[in-house]
Protein backbone atom coordinates (compact mmCIF):
# COMPACT_ATOMS: atom_id res chain seq x y z
CA UNK A 1 0.00 0.00 0.00
CA UNK A 2 1.01 3.47 -0.47
CA UNK A 3 2.26 6.14 1.84
CA UNK A 4 -1.07 7.42 2.00
CA UNK A 5 -2.96 5.27 3.44
CA UNK A 6 -1.20 3.83 5.90
CA UNK A 7 -1.64 5.07 9.99
CA UNK A 8 1.09 7.22 12.17
CA UNK A 9 2.47 4.05 14.37
CA UNK A 10 1.32 6.02 17.80
CA UNK A 11 -2.21 6.05 16.03
CA UNK A 12 -2.67 9.85 17.73
CA UNK A 13 -5.29 11.74 16.88
CA UNK A 14 -6.38 15.64 17.88
CA UNK A 15 -4.50 18.20 19.32
CA UNK A 16 -1.40 15.85 19.86
CA UNK A 17 -1.86 14.48 17.10
CA UNK A 18 -1.57 18.60 15.42
CA UNK A 19 1.56 19.54 17.16
CA UNK A 20 3.19 15.98 15.75
CA UNK A 21 1.78 16.74 12.31
CA UNK A 22 3.54 20.00 12.89
CA UNK A 23 6.62 18.34 13.44
CA UNK A 24 6.35 15.77 10.74
CA UNK A 25 5.76 18.71 8.28
CA UNK A 26 8.80 20.14 9.22
CA UNK A 27 10.79 17.12 8.63
CA UNK A 28 8.69 15.79 5.44
CA UNK A 29 10.19 19.40 3.69
CA UNK A 30 13.61 17.41 4.44
CA UNK A 31 12.05 14.03 3.58
CA UNK A 32 10.49 14.51 0.38
CA UNK A 33 8.14 12.10 -0.14
CA UNK A 34 8.70 9.16 1.72
CA UNK A 35 7.09 10.00 4.90
CA UNK A 36 4.13 8.12 5.74
CA UNK A 37 0.60 8.65 7.94
CA UNK A 38 -0.42 11.86 9.02
CA UNK A 39 1.46 15.57 8.20
CA UNK A 40 3.24 13.26 5.26
CA UNK A 41 3.12 14.94 2.10
CA UNK A 42 0.33 12.31 0.35
CA UNK A 43 -1.95 12.73 3.58
CA UNK A 44 -1.25 16.69 3.01
CA UNK A 45 -1.76 16.18 -0.56
CA UNK A 46 -5.37 14.13 0.10
CA UNK A 47 -6.38 16.73 2.02
CA UNK A 48 -5.80 19.26 -0.35
CA UNK A 49 -6.94 17.38 -3.32
CA UNK A 50 -10.13 16.76 -1.28
CA UNK A 51 -10.38 20.46 -0.62
CA UNK A 52 -10.12 20.94 -4.02
CA UNK A 53 -13.57 18.84 -4.85
CA UNK A 54 -15.07 20.61 -2.39
CA UNK A 55 -14.60 24.32 -3.98
CA UNK A 56 -14.98 22.58 -7.51
CA UNK A 57 -18.86 21.82 -5.74
CA UNK A 58 -19.28 25.02 -4.93
CA UNK A 59 -18.34 26.28 -8.17
CA UNK A 60 -20.62 23.74 -10.19
CA UNK A 61 -23.13 25.86 -8.34
CA UNK A 62 -22.54 29.09 -10.08
CA UNK A 63 -24.02 29.36 -13.65
CA UNK A 64 -21.79 29.99 -16.39
CA UNK A 65 -22.28 30.21 -20.11
CA UNK A 66 -20.10 27.68 -21.08
CA UNK A 67 -18.79 24.32 -19.26
CA UNK A 68 -15.64 24.98 -19.44
CA UNK A 69 -15.50 28.41 -18.04
CA UNK A 70 -14.48 28.71 -14.60
CA UNK A 71 -14.40 31.03 -11.90
CA UNK A 72 -10.64 29.36 -10.47
CA UNK A 73 -12.15 29.17 -6.78
CA UNK A 74 -10.83 25.48 -6.47
CA UNK A 75 -7.16 26.22 -7.10
CA UNK A 76 -7.31 27.77 -3.83
CA UNK A 77 -5.95 24.74 -2.16
CA UNK A 78 -3.22 24.66 -4.99
CA UNK A 79 -2.37 28.44 -3.96
CA UNK A 80 -1.66 27.85 -0.88
CA UNK A 81 0.36 24.07 -1.46
CA UNK A 82 3.22 26.42 -3.11
CA UNK A 83 4.24 27.18 0.39
CA UNK A 84 3.74 23.52 1.99
CA UNK A 85 4.30 20.87 -0.69
CA UNK A 86 7.65 19.64 -2.02
CA UNK A 87 7.29 20.26 -6.05
CA UNK A 88 6.53 16.40 -6.83
CA UNK A 89 4.23 16.03 -4.23
CA UNK A 90 2.64 19.66 -5.51
CA UNK A 91 2.57 18.44 -9.13
CA UNK A 92 0.31 15.33 -7.62
CA UNK A 93 -1.87 17.82 -6.25
CA UNK A 94 -2.74 19.56 -9.20
CA UNK A 95 -3.20 15.64 -11.08
CA UNK A 96 -5.45 14.47 -8.18
CA UNK A 97 -7.52 17.64 -8.10
CA UNK A 98 -8.37 16.61 -12.45
CA UNK A 99 -8.45 13.12 -12.08
CA UNK A 100 -10.65 13.67 -8.97
CA UNK A 101 -13.04 16.56 -10.12
CA UNK A 102 -13.15 14.45 -13.41
CA UNK A 103 -14.77 11.21 -11.33
CA UNK A 104 -16.80 13.47 -9.50
CA UNK A 105 -18.32 15.21 -12.73
CA UNK A 106 -17.98 11.87 -15.16
CA UNK A 107 -16.08 14.43 -17.47
CA UNK A 108 -12.72 12.12 -17.66
CA UNK A 109 -13.17 11.43 -21.18
CA UNK A 110 -14.40 15.00 -22.18
CA UNK A 111 -12.80 18.15 -23.30
CA UNK A 112 -13.80 19.27 -20.28
CA UNK A 113 -11.23 17.24 -18.87
CA UNK A 114 -8.35 18.28 -21.44
CA UNK A 115 -9.26 21.82 -21.04
CA UNK A 116 -9.13 21.51 -16.46
CA UNK A 117 -5.86 19.64 -16.97
CA UNK A 118 -4.73 22.69 -18.97
CA UNK A 119 -5.91 24.77 -17.10
CA UNK A 120 -5.08 23.85 -13.65
CA UNK A 121 -1.28 22.64 -14.41
CA UNK A 122 -0.58 25.86 -15.86
CA UNK A 123 -1.81 27.88 -13.13
CA UNK A 124 0.11 25.29 -10.54
CA UNK A 125 3.45 25.65 -13.00
CA UNK A 126 3.24 29.52 -13.05
CA UNK A 127 2.18 30.43 -9.25
CA UNK A 128 4.87 27.67 -8.32
CA UNK A 129 7.33 29.54 -10.81
CA UNK A 130 6.27 32.95 -9.32
CA UNK A 131 6.53 31.78 -5.73
CA UNK A 132 9.96 29.88 -6.11
CA UNK A 133 11.58 33.03 -8.25
CA UNK A 134 10.08 35.90 -6.32
CA UNK A 135 10.69 34.59 -2.80
CA UNK A 136 8.85 36.87 -0.25
CA UNK A 137 8.75 39.93 -2.54
CA UNK A 138 5.64 38.51 -4.36
CA UNK A 139 2.31 38.75 -2.20
CA UNK A 140 -0.30 35.57 -2.61
CA UNK A 141 -2.56 38.18 -4.42
CA UNK A 142 0.39 38.73 -7.17
CA UNK A 143 0.90 34.96 -7.23
CA UNK A 144 -2.91 33.95 -7.72
CA UNK A 145 -3.39 36.53 -10.49
CA UNK A 146 -0.43 35.42 -12.93
CA UNK A 147 -1.80 31.90 -12.33
CA UNK A 148 -5.02 32.68 -13.27
CA UNK A 149 -4.57 34.77 -16.07
CA UNK A 150 -2.36 32.38 -17.22
CA UNK A 151 -4.56 29.36 -17.35
CA UNK A 152 -7.47 31.11 -18.67
CA UNK A 153 -4.91 32.15 -21.79
CA UNK A 154 -4.35 28.24 -22.02
CA UNK A 155 -7.70 27.34 -22.20
CA UNK A 156 -8.42 30.24 -24.56
CA UNK A 157 -5.83 29.01 -26.86
CA UNK A 158 -7.57 25.40 -26.40
CA UNK A 159 -10.89 26.76 -27.08
CA UNK A 160 -9.46 28.18 -30.11
CA UNK A 161 -8.41 24.75 -31.09
CA UNK A 162 -11.45 22.55 -29.86
CA UNK A 163 -14.35 24.53 -30.18
CA UNK A 164 -14.59 28.18 -30.85
CA UNK A 165 -12.46 28.71 -33.79
CA UNK A 166 -11.25 32.29 -34.43
CA UNK A 167 -14.32 33.30 -32.93
CA UNK A 168 -12.45 32.43 -29.64
CA UNK A 169 -10.58 35.87 -29.75
CA UNK A 170 -14.10 37.29 -29.22
CA UNK A 171 -14.72 35.43 -25.76
CA UNK A 172 -10.68 36.22 -24.56
CA UNK A 173 -11.37 40.04 -23.40
CA UNK A 174 -14.21 38.63 -21.11
CA UNK A 175 -12.37 35.51 -20.04
CA UNK A 176 -9.04 36.71 -19.65
CA UNK A 177 -10.65 39.51 -17.14
CA UNK A 178 -12.76 37.34 -15.12
CA UNK A 179 -9.69 35.38 -14.80
CA UNK A 180 -7.90 38.82 -13.41
CA UNK A 181 -10.93 39.47 -11.04
CA UNK A 182 -11.15 35.79 -9.43
CA UNK A 183 -7.61 35.72 -9.44
CA UNK A 184 -7.74 39.05 -6.85
CA UNK A 185 -10.36 37.62 -5.56
CA UNK A 186 -8.70 34.51 -4.33
CA UNK A 187 -5.52 35.71 -3.64
CA UNK A 188 -6.55 38.11 -1.27
CA UNK A 189 -8.68 35.45 0.42
CA UNK A 190 -5.72 33.23 0.68
CA UNK A 191 -3.58 35.60 2.02
CA UNK A 192 -5.83 36.63 4.96
CA UNK A 193 -6.84 33.04 5.62
CA UNK A 194 -2.63 32.26 5.59
CA UNK A 195 -2.23 35.12 7.99
CA UNK A 196 -5.30 33.88 10.35
CA UNK A 197 -5.08 29.99 10.08
CA UNK A 198 -3.66 27.23 12.76
CA UNK A 199 -3.89 24.66 10.19
CA UNK A 200 -1.94 26.48 7.54
CA UNK A 201 0.44 27.44 10.60
CA UNK A 202 0.96 23.52 11.20
CA UNK A 203 0.98 22.66 7.92
CA UNK A 204 3.80 24.81 7.21
CA UNK A 205 5.52 23.71 10.31
CA UNK A 206 5.28 27.04 11.77
CA UNK A 207 3.56 26.06 14.68
CA UNK A 208 3.31 22.88 16.79
CA UNK A 209 -1.20 23.79 16.63
CA UNK B 1 -60.14 42.30 2.67
CA UNK B 2 -60.29 39.14 3.23
CA UNK B 3 -57.62 37.23 0.81
CA UNK B 4 -59.05 33.99 -0.42
CA UNK B 5 -57.50 30.91 1.29
CA UNK B 6 -55.33 29.40 -1.07
CA UNK B 7 -54.16 25.65 -0.36
CA UNK B 8 -51.32 26.14 1.94
CA UNK B 9 -48.57 24.55 -0.58
CA UNK B 10 -50.08 22.43 -2.50
CA UNK B 11 -47.75 23.09 -5.59
CA UNK B 12 -45.12 23.50 -3.54
CA UNK B 13 -46.34 19.89 -2.37
CA UNK B 14 -46.65 18.41 -5.52
CA UNK B 15 -43.14 19.24 -6.53
CA UNK B 16 -41.53 18.25 -3.89
CA UNK B 17 -42.95 14.88 -4.28
CA UNK B 18 -42.38 14.85 -7.94
CA UNK B 19 -38.78 15.16 -7.49
CA UNK B 20 -38.73 13.08 -4.54
CA UNK B 21 -40.21 10.25 -7.12
CA UNK B 22 -37.73 11.73 -9.32
CA UNK B 23 -34.65 11.06 -7.62
CA UNK B 24 -36.24 7.63 -5.94
CA UNK B 25 -36.32 6.78 -9.96
CA UNK B 26 -32.94 8.10 -10.42
CA UNK B 27 -31.22 6.02 -7.57
CA UNK B 28 -32.88 2.72 -9.24
CA UNK B 29 -31.55 3.58 -12.22
CA UNK B 30 -28.23 4.30 -10.96
CA UNK B 31 -28.01 0.63 -9.15
CA UNK B 32 -29.14 -1.33 -11.25
CA UNK B 33 -26.41 0.13 -14.04
CA UNK B 34 -23.61 -0.28 -10.98
CA UNK B 35 -24.61 -3.79 -10.87
CA UNK B 36 -24.57 -4.81 -14.38
CA UNK B 37 -21.22 -3.21 -15.56
CA UNK B 38 -17.87 -3.44 -13.69
CA UNK B 39 -16.40 0.11 -13.12
CA UNK B 40 -13.26 -0.68 -14.65
CA UNK B 41 -14.22 -2.71 -18.01
CA UNK B 42 -16.99 0.28 -18.37
CA UNK B 43 -14.13 2.99 -18.11
CA UNK B 44 -12.09 1.23 -20.43
CA UNK B 45 -15.08 0.82 -23.15
CA UNK B 46 -15.75 4.46 -22.29
CA UNK B 47 -12.15 5.43 -23.55
CA UNK B 48 -12.31 3.00 -26.56
CA UNK B 49 -15.78 4.34 -27.74
CA UNK B 50 -14.87 8.01 -27.39
CA UNK B 51 -11.89 7.53 -29.54
CA UNK B 52 -14.13 6.54 -32.15
CA UNK B 53 -16.77 9.30 -31.71
CA UNK B 54 -13.85 11.83 -31.96
CA UNK B 55 -12.81 9.64 -35.76
CA UNK B 56 -16.10 9.70 -36.48
CA UNK B 57 -16.43 12.16 -39.92
CA UNK B 58 -20.35 11.60 -40.53
CA UNK B 59 -22.56 14.35 -38.61
CA UNK B 60 -25.30 12.11 -39.02
CA UNK B 61 -23.57 8.88 -37.14
CA UNK B 62 -21.92 11.35 -34.86
CA UNK B 63 -25.74 12.33 -34.08
CA UNK B 64 -26.57 9.27 -33.79
CA UNK B 65 -23.98 8.31 -31.36
CA UNK B 66 -24.86 11.88 -29.26
CA UNK B 67 -28.49 10.29 -28.70
CA UNK B 68 -26.83 6.71 -27.04
CA UNK B 69 -24.42 8.53 -25.16
CA UNK B 70 -27.13 10.45 -23.81
CA UNK B 71 -29.33 7.65 -23.39
CA UNK B 72 -26.44 5.61 -21.33
CA UNK B 73 -26.10 8.73 -19.38
CA UNK B 74 -29.58 8.82 -18.19
CA UNK B 75 -29.48 5.05 -17.59
CA UNK B 76 -26.33 5.68 -15.60
CA UNK B 77 -28.19 7.34 -12.78
CA UNK B 78 -26.22 10.79 -13.33
CA UNK B 79 -27.69 13.90 -13.08
CA UNK B 80 -27.79 16.17 -16.63
CA UNK B 81 -29.57 19.08 -17.68
CA UNK B 82 -31.02 19.25 -21.07
CA UNK B 83 -31.56 22.84 -20.47
CA UNK B 84 -28.18 23.17 -20.55
CA UNK B 85 -26.52 21.01 -22.42
CA UNK B 86 -29.05 23.12 -25.27
CA UNK B 87 -27.55 25.98 -23.91
CA UNK B 88 -24.07 25.13 -23.79
CA UNK B 89 -24.31 23.89 -27.84
CA UNK B 90 -26.00 26.89 -28.52
CA UNK B 91 -22.95 29.11 -27.66
CA UNK B 92 -20.51 26.76 -29.39
CA UNK B 93 -22.50 26.93 -32.98
CA UNK B 94 -23.33 30.95 -32.11
CA UNK B 95 -19.28 31.24 -31.84
CA UNK B 96 -18.29 29.86 -34.79
CA UNK B 97 -20.98 31.29 -37.27
CA UNK B 98 -19.55 34.44 -36.02
CA UNK B 99 -16.57 34.00 -38.39
CA UNK B 100 -18.00 33.07 -41.70
CA UNK B 101 -17.11 30.80 -44.16
CA UNK B 102 -18.59 28.82 -46.87
CA UNK B 103 -21.95 29.81 -48.77
CA UNK B 104 -24.27 32.33 -47.14
CA UNK B 105 -27.59 30.34 -45.81
CA UNK B 106 -29.46 33.08 -44.25
CA UNK B 107 -29.04 36.65 -43.39
CA UNK B 108 -30.42 37.91 -39.38
CA UNK B 109 -29.81 41.55 -39.42
CA UNK B 110 -25.93 41.82 -39.25
CA UNK B 111 -25.39 38.43 -38.60
CA UNK B 112 -24.59 35.89 -41.92
CA UNK B 113 -25.10 32.08 -41.06
CA UNK B 114 -22.73 30.46 -43.42
CA UNK B 115 -22.95 26.85 -44.87
CA UNK B 116 -19.45 25.73 -43.63
CA UNK B 117 -19.37 27.69 -40.09
CA UNK B 118 -22.63 26.23 -39.34
CA UNK B 119 -22.33 22.42 -40.03
CA UNK B 120 -18.79 23.12 -38.68
CA UNK B 121 -20.32 24.35 -35.78
CA UNK B 122 -22.91 21.89 -35.05
CA UNK B 123 -20.00 19.02 -35.05
CA UNK B 124 -18.06 21.15 -32.59
CA UNK B 125 -20.68 21.13 -30.16
CA UNK B 126 -22.03 17.39 -31.00
CA UNK B 127 -18.28 16.41 -29.80
CA UNK B 128 -18.26 18.54 -26.99
CA UNK B 129 -21.42 17.94 -25.55
CA UNK B 130 -21.30 13.68 -26.82
CA UNK B 131 -17.69 13.38 -25.02
CA UNK B 132 -19.49 14.90 -21.46
CA UNK B 133 -22.23 12.60 -22.14
CA UNK B 134 -20.16 9.63 -22.82
CA UNK B 135 -17.86 10.11 -20.44
CA UNK B 136 -21.17 10.28 -17.72
CA UNK B 137 -22.09 6.73 -18.78
CA UNK B 138 -18.50 5.53 -18.16
CA UNK B 139 -17.15 6.63 -15.41
CA UNK B 140 -18.86 5.46 -12.08
CA UNK B 141 -17.56 6.98 -8.75
CA UNK B 142 -16.75 3.68 -7.27
CA UNK B 143 -13.84 2.98 -10.25
CA UNK B 144 -10.42 3.06 -8.18
CA UNK B 145 -7.35 3.90 -10.60
CA UNK B 146 -4.32 2.49 -9.65
CA UNK B 147 -0.56 2.97 -8.68
CA UNK B 148 0.13 5.69 -6.29
CA UNK B 149 -1.93 8.73 -7.60
CA UNK B 150 -5.39 6.47 -7.08
CA UNK B 151 -4.07 6.01 -3.34
CA UNK B 152 -4.04 9.48 -2.73
CA UNK B 153 -7.59 10.01 -4.98
CA UNK B 154 -8.86 7.59 -3.06
CA UNK B 155 -7.74 9.24 1.05
CA UNK B 156 -8.81 12.45 -0.83
CA UNK B 157 -11.98 10.58 -1.44
CA UNK B 158 -12.42 10.12 1.68
CA UNK B 159 -11.31 13.47 3.37
CA UNK B 160 -13.88 14.81 1.01
CA UNK B 161 -16.66 13.23 2.79
CA UNK B 162 -15.91 14.53 5.71
CA UNK B 163 -15.43 17.98 4.32
CA UNK B 164 -18.90 17.85 2.68
CA UNK B 165 -20.32 16.46 6.52
CA UNK B 166 -18.57 19.60 8.26
CA UNK B 167 -19.40 21.88 5.87
CA UNK B 168 -22.84 23.42 6.85
CA UNK B 169 -21.03 24.92 9.87
CA UNK B 170 -19.44 27.32 7.50
CA UNK B 171 -21.21 30.69 7.19
CA UNK B 172 -20.21 33.39 5.42
CA UNK B 173 -20.02 36.26 7.97
CA UNK B 174 -17.02 34.10 9.73
CA UNK B 175 -15.87 32.18 6.55
CA UNK B 176 -11.86 32.32 7.26
CA UNK B 177 -12.13 31.13 11.12
CA UNK B 178 -15.11 28.75 9.99
CA UNK B 179 -12.62 27.00 7.02
CA UNK B 180 -9.61 27.05 9.20
CA UNK B 181 -11.78 24.81 11.92
CA UNK B 182 -12.85 22.90 9.24
CA UNK B 183 -9.62 21.91 7.84
CA UNK B 184 -8.12 21.23 11.20
CA UNK B 185 -10.83 18.54 12.25
CA UNK B 186 -10.97 17.51 8.72
CA UNK B 187 -7.36 16.73 9.31
CA UNK B 188 -6.97 15.62 12.76
CA UNK B 189 -9.59 12.74 12.61
CA UNK B 190 -8.65 9.75 11.79
CA UNK B 191 -6.23 9.36 8.65
CA UNK B 192 -8.10 8.64 5.75
CA UNK B 193 -7.73 5.10 5.00
CA UNK B 194 -9.97 4.31 1.47
CA UNK B 195 -12.36 1.37 2.30
CA UNK B 196 -11.23 -1.52 0.35
CA UNK B 197 -12.39 -2.01 -3.41
CA UNK B 198 -16.26 -3.57 -4.09
CA UNK B 199 -14.96 -6.41 -6.37
CA UNK B 200 -18.69 -8.03 -7.10
CA UNK B 201 -19.13 -10.02 -9.79
CA UNK B 202 -21.42 -8.68 -12.65
CA UNK B 203 -23.24 -10.43 -14.99
CA UNK B 204 -21.41 -11.71 -18.32
CA UNK B 205 -24.41 -9.70 -20.04
CA UNK B 206 -22.83 -6.79 -19.32
CA UNK B 207 -19.36 -7.17 -20.44
CA UNK B 208 -21.10 -8.30 -23.78
CA UNK B 209 -22.45 -5.11 -24.17
CA UNK B 210 -19.64 -3.06 -23.32
CA UNK B 211 -17.44 -5.08 -26.08
CA UNK B 212 -20.76 -5.06 -28.75
CA UNK B 213 -20.66 -0.97 -28.12
CA UNK B 214 -17.11 -1.06 -28.87
CA UNK B 215 -17.18 -3.21 -31.65
CA UNK B 216 -20.28 -1.42 -33.09
CA UNK B 217 -18.49 2.68 -32.81
CA UNK B 218 -15.98 1.51 -34.60
CA UNK B 219 -17.56 -0.67 -37.35
CA UNK B 220 -19.47 3.07 -37.91
CA UNK B 221 -16.07 4.54 -39.04
CA UNK B 222 -16.25 2.73 -42.05
CA UNK B 223 -20.14 3.63 -42.87
CA UNK B 224 -20.47 6.64 -44.76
Amino acid sequence: MTASTRRPTDGTAGAAGSARAGSARAGSARAGYSRAGRGSDADLTALLGAFCFFLSAIEYMVPKPLPFMRLGIANLPILLATGILPLPWFLVLALVKVVGMSLISGSLFSYVAIFSLAGTMTAALVMLAARKAFGARITAVGVSVLGAVASNAVQIALAKALVFGDAARLVAPVFLGMGLATGLLLGLFAERFAAASRWYAVATGKSDG
Amino acid sequence: MARPERPAGESAKKRAAARARAAGLRAGRKAAYEAFFSPGALAAAGAAISVAFLLQDSLALKGLMFAAFAFAAWRSGKRSSVAATIAAAAGIVAANLLVRVGKVLLTVGPLQVTEHALLDGIDKALTFEGLVYASKAAIMPSLRLPGRLGAVIASAFVYYDRIVEYAGKIRPASLISDADDLMLRVWEGETAEPSPECRAVRPVAGYAVLAASVLASFAALTLK
